[in-house]
């Protein structure tokens, strides 16, 4: 042991060499080209199997080494494939061509625990995407996923720094079931993608089918995603930087009706709601002309608010090395991102409204024997999060308090109050007299928000070709704690309104309406930690040229802690949850060309009565590669690689919304609580287990192609799935209450199907020496549908759940506007008074009346809270000397929303007026093409016009208009530019003499430049808030890369 | 180190951990000190927990007022109100059922369902591990086997009460996991469930105390028992459940799919009465038998007892009305006076009572007018004011020249009279003088004198209320809430309870479940239904029962006397059909806001000619010179809503539940 701890602390290629026999030495010198033929300066050159001796190559290629006779020489380099030659005797001429590592990569496939793949046995379902793909200044990668993983789809809701992190699914929604979300695995260990900076990635691939999830077991059930990170090489020390600074725009914000126009459709609105104006000529002229601006104010909330832009910027520095003995890789990183919120320079609490976070990693790997190698690793993550406080306690859980003032934008109208009365006081807004968002941003206090975490990891791998070649043992385990601190110091000031008109003297008369509330201070904190262990015995070994045998086994197990304060109220709480499980895989090749896969998982979960916890979960995969056979080669020329593969398989999932061990039946003691008959203490069932849960399975079925034409020049890879999910847990709603249970019990009652298909398709091609080009494309289809979704029995078929997708809207069908008052008695009731101009439903089940009954299913996928059925990308770079251009597209079929359509502040500005004085107005409705008027109120017939946007206006909420109905029915498909990239590698070698740069790459990238879509009012990917949430703003960035 | 010793070393750490981590998901060992389902039964202790955990599940019996269980006084003649409450102003339960506002999927009554089959679970839970429990004797055993049956029985009572025809699950527990199939069920008929919950509280009935100590005030008992029997037999025997004409009215095609078998009875049995008549003589003989284990609440007259009316016997209780003040006797009954000693509970013409001052207290929020701690809207009909019958037991219609009665705007008490304890103000109008004593023990009229003792606070008590337009407790104060009618219910206020002031409180008072009262009553009306001589057998004893006019007047007659009123006359006697209608009438008078009148009515297939009735009150938008004194319909929006309707003979069973249960009939007229 004390030599593994000297290993550790000592970095080997320091150590001194000494000298062999000097009978057998002899040197050997040459040059290292690469594949363009061009000399490879920094090489690092060093025998096998003798830590410790080697050397550079010098800045013209030329390498020298001293060695004896049948030692082997390496030669490694950062991104080239390492190369290895047996030395019998003294060479002064020898040239080594190195080619580059991607395509070996593009050979290989990162498997999770079972290290690298050849692509070609590969037989799962598995997309790569090349690390260099995603290193772009998103403000995340998983941001940057969507359109350019072939089977990924993401969503982004809000473009708030901290908030601006999409959510993305593997291949759609499989289960309505409690978790829906892809494992993601970092070096092995469930980690989050956000906390990543793209330059640490090695490589990052997309599990998709059971074949390749098997080895997850339950956790892997809706995908995995596993990103490696960079490890050390031996070489010389590489470090390089990167820093970028980012110009965002705020763009597609909802644009509302200004005063004037606001109080003149107000006072429609009043009309035909058989309402007295609100304003008088007086009002009206003075808001035209913006006359005593104290008493008729017209104030642009959003721009008070908020500023047109934003600056952020990055900063990521690693360095990477090592000899053969010991390797490092280490990077840190930092960014920093202020929101583009107007704040007001005398706030006591101007502290901007941000996100910055801070990240660090360090990779070690160590050759403790010859065989034996460890590795340890330590990476962390900080952020830190400012707000304003808003005048209230805030915990997690809640809605952010951002929201608050995007909901306030929308709700605050131009007319309602001045900014501030003359003398600095404060205006309140509403009858509950709140903020206006201009307090609320500048003067409500702070809120302070920071997470901290840190993940350790060490692992050791054995190689045991001692036992039987091609035999390795590897053990790894992990320690991971996250802990968060929200820190508020809440205050209102206090608020005054204007009684009405001036004094003589020229002031105006003030009320306080709102007194002042005190600072309060209030804090929640939370821990987790979480503890991993594995360990893995692997085998692979080609027998006889042509039979390739391996196979894998895995056992892993996994305690979570959590303490947070507030939440173990439970003893369920405080028991820390449990994974522990066995996988494993057999592969069988027969020469490259028929390949057999069989993997299984054994998982354990805490959620299923002892006896019942394991459950096993098998799956098959076949491939067939028809290129290996000769007759192809020579008659089918043009046919590079062919690929046929299958698979089918199980996988168990055990999570249960938030419920933990629901097949226990608990019992809740009392001991003082005392009944009316004299009784004292009581026990009851807090709830009712169910002990016949099992785990809820998904058959997984998957059929893919890769394809290869042209020289490899064109590459298809296409895949068609199907999930069918049985057994998914749903809290039981049909077990009637007469059996008397205190609580409803879990059963294994759902089921749903999901289907698709995905691929990509890859063209490069190599004009000159100087000038290539790649183009790519991919997409996903994904549908499903629920098969049963336990409910109360419906009377109409339409109104259950089973049959339709998962999350569907339900609504009335439109038919159109009441266009006279006859139309109107001719027709069904609706609801409340019903007038002309009015939206008219269909009966659908023709009992004369529109009731909840007539709600059919609309669309899948409201609110933006689930994925679209179609999504594609399509990008593709020219490289013309050492300038190289990206772009990006990206977009996504139907998908359909409501922009107005229910009750509640979520929709003011959609629905004009419909909370009466609260609630901004679009200003589209202010078109009179756009809004059904009256001829009594217009004058003119012709307004009454049933082809609008906005029907009858009502001043209040009117409850026929409010319900969601296709009336209200947007599709927000859209083709968005997402990215355009300009990059110029700079190297020079006086650079590399006076300064030691190898290279400066400069790059210049435009993200989310343009959509094409039918929403226009907001950005079409957020429609689900209805213009109460940040933009995804516009953003250009500089970036820059030097590497020494 | 070697490899050979690396591997070993690994090897050996891997499996250790493999092995420990064997049992890493058993989590038993967390839950070793607390409960578990089997350690109910370990000790009479938790299985005694265990029993009280399905008892606190029963509802607040008085809970009849604001935001009642079960419809309630509001839903009958007994009281309307304005609507009140924050944030949404809102009818009552009983007045929104009564304005047909409610659907099955939205009746607030859903819970009760809900509520008593987890009663019956837990019983049928606890029942057959009775015997395993280590720590009890045999008399534990039968002590709470007989608890447990009560418990259980008491359950379905409020099920068949409220709903109808129930779901019968015997001792049968049902698995929580199945598909629906599975729970596939069908309604009892209405006698079959009558038969099962009689037979019930029968068997709890052998292993109950004759009377529970102090500290178990409340706790069943073998008359609390008998008592809901004699209930249940006197309801079965009714026109409503026994082929009356109502019961063809409203029940005549609501058949059991399965049999054909009516759910409600379409053939009259006389028989019943006679079991009816048995069920309650058998409380009568429990009593008689044990020392007069029950009796009517008295209290000894003293110098303040007003002169009892000639017609009225001397004789002393319960043989006449002259040793005792009937006014106290009433009144202390309910408002929660104490004698020493004892709790308003443990009275003993409460055969089951509870104490329920949270939810009789928290109702005097809407007896006390505004400004002195209450909101004073719930108004007392014009119906039930005019039912008390005079001093000397005559009707207003037909008084007498010593007690007269006089309706008019002008006459009013000219001086203060006190007597047996109550205050009769100077100012008070003629219509309410001269009345019997349970009127003024039951009811706050116009010029009422409210002493409100309790508080120091001067301007808060001893206070004169009025309900004119421009009076100290009239709409003026408060437009949204005020009085309808003129009238609130007084039953359940003491003299010292205040809500405002200074040391104002309210004195704990009990909820009368089943009065001994009722037992009298019941026994007289089962007698009066018989044509004929019936002879029933219980433990080798012959009753007979029939229409004995002495039996009769015997036990109705004390309830009368303690009121201070005359027995039985030879016209009441005459037929059944006269005597019928002194018995309803007695009862509206002797339960008013006992939560009886609601299923009284039901069950004699009154409720549709009752509730059509106009609800009628002094016009409290008018001032005392200017017409206050003059019956008027009420025109309150709550009013004016109220629509009577056949489905509204029992409230619905949860939408949910019918749409469950395959084979489930819902409740004739509600949405299923």
């Amino acid at each position: 042991m004390k030599r593994i701890i000297l290993v550790l602390l000592v970095v080997s290629y320091l150590l001194p060499v000494f000298a062999q026999q000097a009978s057998t030495v002899f040197t050997v010198q040459g040059v290292i080209i690469d594949e363009n033929g061009e000399t490879l300066p920094n090489v690092t050159v060093f025998l096998k199997d003798r830590p410790g001796v080697g050397s550079l190559s010098d800045f013209d290629g030329k390498f020298s080494i001293r060695c004896s006779r049948g030692d082997v020489v390496m030669f490694s380099f950062v991104g080239y494939q390492t190369i290895e030659r047996q030395v019998t005797e003294e060479e002064r001429n020898l040239t080594v061509q190195m080619l580059p590592a991607s395509i070996m990569l593009d050979e290989a496939v990162i498997l999770g625990g079972t290290g690298v793949q050849r692509k070609v046995s590969v037989v799962g379902a598995i997309s790569s995407v090349e690390a260099k793909q995603l290193d772009i200044p998103a403000t995340n990668i998983v941001n940057s996923l969507g359109g350019r993983v072939p089977g990924i789809v993401s969503l982004q809701s809000s473009g708030e720094p901290g908030k601006n992190l999409s959510e993305f699914w593997i291949r759609g929604i499989g289960t309505f079931g409690a978790n829906s979300s892809a494992l993601v695995l970092v070096d092995g260990l469930e980690g989050n993608l956000n906390e990543i900076d793209p330059a640490d990635i090695e490589s990052f691939s997309v599990l998709k089918d059971a074949s390749a999830t098997a080895i997850y077991g339950s956790r892997g059930a809706n995908g995995v995603v596993l990103v490696t990170t960079k490890r050390g090489e031996s070489g010389k020390l590489n470090i390089s930087t990167r820093s970028n600074f980012t110009y965002s725009k705020l763009k597609r914000l909802p644009k509302y009706l200004r005063a004037y126009e606001y109080a003149d459709l107000a006072n429609e609105a009043r009309f035909e709601s058989g309402l007295p104006p609100l304003y008088d000529d007086v009002a009206l002229e003075s808001f035209k002309y913006g006359l005593a601006p104290n008493i008729y104010p017209d104030i642009d909330w959003q721009a008070e608010m908020l500023k047109p832009s934003s600056f952020q910027q990055t900063h990521f520095v690693n360095a990477r090395g090592g000899g053969s003995v010991a390797r490092y890789y280490l990077s840190m990183g930092m960014s920093l991102e202020p929101a583009a919120y107007r704040l007001e320079r005398d706030s006591k609490y101007a502290s901007s409204v941000a996100y910055n976070t801070y990240n660090y990693r360090t990779n070690l790997d160590m050759n403790i024997t010859k065989t034996t190698t460890a590795y340890f690793g330590v990476n962390g993550y900080i952020s830190n999060t400012q707000a304003p406080s808003m005048g209230s306690s805030y915990s997690p859980g809640q809605q952010s308090t951002t929201d608050w003032l995007w909901e306030s934008q929308a709700t605050t109208t131009p007319v309602s109050y001045p900014k501030t009365y003359p003398g600095g006081y404060f205006s309140s807004y509403g009858a509950n007299n709140e903020m206006t968002p201009y307090v609320m941003l500048n003067y409500s206090g702070a809120l302070e928000k920071n997470e901290n975490h840190n993940l350790i990891t060490i692992a050791v791998n054995q190689e045991l070709d001692a036992i039987t070649k091609g035999l390795n043992l590897r053990i790894q385990g992990s320690l991971d704690h996250t802990s968060s601190a929200y820190k508020n110091r809440f205050y209102q000031p206090p608020l005054y309104n204007s009684t009405g008109g001036y004094r003589v003297n020229g002031d105006i008369p003030l009320t306080k309406v709102s007194s002042e509330r005190e600072m309060t201070f209030s804090k929640y904190v939370s821990e987790r930690q979480k503890l991993y262990f594995e360990s893995n015995i692997g085998y692979d070994r080609l027998f006889a040229d042509y039979h390739r045998v391996g196979f894998f086994s895995r056992y892993y197990y996994q305690n979570e802690v959590s303490n947070t304060s507030g939440t173990l109220s439970n003893i369920r709480d405080f028991i820390p949850r449990r994974y522990q499980g066995v996988a494993g895989r057999f592969m069988y090749g027969y020469d490259d060309t028929y390949f057999f896969d069989f993997n299984f998982g054994w998982n354990g979960s805490e959620n299923f009565r002892p006896g019942a916890q394991y459950g096993f979960f098998p799956s098959i995969a076949l491939g067939w590669v028809a290129t290996n056979y000769d007759f192809v080669k020579e008659n089918l020329r043009w046919l590079s690689f062919f690929k046929i593969r299958g698979s089918y398989g199980e996988v168990g999932n055990d999570a249960i919304s938030s419920q933990r061990f629901p097949y226990m039946t608990t019992i809740n003691s009392d001991q003082n609580a005392s009944t009316h008959w004299g009784g004292t203490g009581i026990l009851s069932e807090d709830l009712i287990g169910a002990d016949n849960l099992v785990w809820e399975k998904a058959m997984k079925y998957n059929l893919g192609v890769d394809t290869k034409f042209l020289k490899d020049n064109l590459s298809i890879t296409l895949d068609f799935f199907k999930d069918e999910r049985d057994g998914i847990f749903q809290q039981r709603t049909q077990v009637p209450s007469y059996i008397g249970a205190v609580t409803m019990p879990y059963g294994n009652v759902g089921s749903m199907v999901s289907w698709g298909s995905d691929g990509n398709i890859e063209y490069f091609q190599k004009i000159d020496r100087d000038l290539s080009f790649t183009i790519r494309a991919n997409y996903l289809y994904s549908l499903n549908k629920v098969l049963r979704w336990e409910e109360p029995e419906q009377r109409f078929a339409y109104k259950e759940r089973s049959g339709y997708p998962t999350d569907i809207q339900r609504g009335y069908i439109s038919l159109g506007l009441f266009e006279d008052e006859l139309d109107v008695l001719s027709s069904p009731t609706q609801f409340g008074k019903v007038r002309p101009g009015d939206i008219k439903y269909k009966d659908i089940n023709g009992d004369g009346r529109i009731n909840e009954d007539d709600m059919v299913p609309l669309f899948a996928s409201f609110g933006g809270f689930s994925p679209p059925a179609f999504s594609y990308g399509a990008g593709g770079s020219v490289n013309y000397k050492k300038f190289s251009l990206n772009f990006l597209f990206r977009g996504i079929g139907n998908r359909y929303y409501l922009w107005g359509g229910s009750d509640g502040g979520r929709f003011n500005g959609y629905m004009p007026f419909n909370q009466g004085d609260r609630g901004n107005v679009l200003s589209i409705a202010y078109d009179q093409k756009n809004r059904w008027t009256s001829a009594e109120y217009s004058g003119n017939p012709a307004t009454e016009n049933s082809n609008v946007l906005f029907p009858r206006l009502s001043y209040g909420k009117n409850e026929n208009n409010t319900k969601p109905s296709t009336f209200w029915m947007g599709n927000s498909r859209y083709l968005k530019l997402q990215e355009v990239s300009l990059n110029y590698k700079l190297q020079m070698a006086s650079l590399q003499r006076i300064l030691g740069i190898n290279s400066v790459d400069m790059q210049l990238v435009g993200d989310n430049l343009y959509s094409w879509d039918s929403v226009k009012i907001v950005n079409a990917e957020q429609v689900s808030s209805s213009g109460q949430s940040y933009p995804i703003p516009l953003r250009v960035t500089f970036q820059l890369y030097i590497n020494f | 180190m070697k490899i050979k010793n690396i591997v070993t070393f690994w090897v050996a750490v891997s499996t250790l951990l493999v092995l420990s981590s064997c049992d890493a998901l058993n989590v038993d060992s967390y839950f070793e000190d607390t409960f578990n389902v089997d350690s109910i039964f370990s000790s009479k202790y938790n299985i005694e927990r265990y029993y009280n955990g399905a008892v606190v599940l029963l509802p607040d019996e008085g809970k009849i007022w604001q935001n009642s269980y079960i419809p309630g006084v509001t839903a009958t003649d007994e009281a309307v109100t304005c609507d009140y409450g924050f944030p949404i102003f809102q009818s009552w339960n009983g007045s929104q059922f009564m304005s047909d506002k409610y659907t099955a999927d939205n009746s607030p009554f859903n819970g009760l369902w809900e509520q008593m089959y987890k009663i019956i679970r837990k019983i049928n839970t606890m029942l057959p591990h009775i015997n395993e429990v280590p720590d009890m004797q045999t008399a534990d055993i039968n002590d709470l086997r007989a608890r447990g049956r009560f418990v259980r029985a008491y359950a379905y009572f409020h099920l068949l009460e409220n709903y109808g025809p129930c779901l019968l699950l015997g001792d049968r527990i049902l698995n929580t996991n199945e598909q629906s199939d599975y729970y596939a069920a069908e309604r009892a008929t209405y006698d079959e469930c009558v038969d099962y919950i009689c037979t019930e509280f029968e068997e709890a009935a052998k292993g109950l105390p004759i009377k529970q100590p102090l500290y178990m005030a409340g706790s069943p008992t073998k008359g609390a028992a008998l008592a809901l029997v004699a209930r249940l037999r006197l309801e079965q025997a009714s026109d409503m459940f026994n082929g009356g004409a109502s019961a063809r009215k409203y029940f005549g095609n609501w058949t059991r799919e399965s049999d054909g078998k009516n759910y409600i009875s379409q053939t009259y049995d006389e028989k019943k009465w006679a079991v009816a008549a048995h069920a309650a003589y058998r409380v009568i003989e429990l009593s008689e038998s044990n020392n007069d284990l029950y009796k009517l609440h008295t209290i000894a007259k003293d110098a303040t007892t007003p002169a009892l009316p000639a017609n009225v016997p001397a004789n002393p209780f319960p043989d006449g009305a002259g040793d005792i003040d009937p006014l106290r006797s009433y009144s202390n009954l309910f408002n929660g006076d104490v004698e020493a000693g004892s709790s308003p509970q443990t009275n003993p013409e409460h055969v089951f009572a509870r104490m329920s001052s949270g939810a009789v207290n928290d109702a005097s929020y809407t007896v006390f007018p505004n400004n002195n701690g209450g909101i004073g809207n719930l108004s007392v009909p014009q119906k039930i004011i005019d039912a008390y019958y005079m001093a000397d037991g005559r009707d207003i219609n037909n008084s007498s020249a010593e007690y007269p009665y006089v309706e008019d705007q002008k006459t009013f008490t000219s001086e203060t009279v006190t007597f047996s304890g109550y205050q009769l103000n100077k100012g008070v109008n003629s219509m309410y003088v001269n009345r019997e004593m349970r009127f003024y023990a039951s009811i706050y009229f116009c010029e009422s004198f409210w002493p409100m003792s309790s508080t120091i606070t001067a301007n808060k008590k001893e206070k004169t209320f009025t309900y004119y337009s421009n009076g100290n407790a009239g709409m003026n104060v408060n437009k949204d809430y005020y009085n309808l009618t003129g009238y609130t219910i007084k039953k359940f206020i003491h003299p010292q309870d205040a809500r405002d002031g200074d040391q104002s409180r309210l004195y704990s008072k009990a909820f009368p479940i089943i009065r001994y009262a009722e037992i009298l009553i019941a026994y007289a009306e089962a007698l009066n239904n018989l044509t004929q001589t019936h002879e029933i057998e219980e433990n080798g004893i012959t009753y007979t029962y029939s229409r004995d006019k002495d039996e009769i007047s015997k036990y109705f007659n004390m309830i009368r006397y303690r009121a201070g009123l005359p027995g039985l006359s030879t016209t009441d006697m005459a037929t059944t059909a006269s005597l019928f209608d002194v018995i309803v009438r007695e009862r509206m008078i002797e339960f008013l806001h006992e939560n009886r009148r609601y299923y009284d009515l039901r069950r004699w297939g009154l409720v549709e000619q009752e509730e059509s009735e106009p609800i009628m009150g002094m016009d409290v938008t008018k001032t005392k010179t200017n017409g206050y004194y003059q019956r008027v319909p009420v025109s309150h929006r709550v009013v004016r809503e109220r629509n009577f309707q056949a489905k509204m003979i029992y409230i619905p069973i949860p939408l949910k539940e019918i749409r469950k249960v395959k084979g489930l009939a819902q409740n004739p007229g509600w949405e299923y």
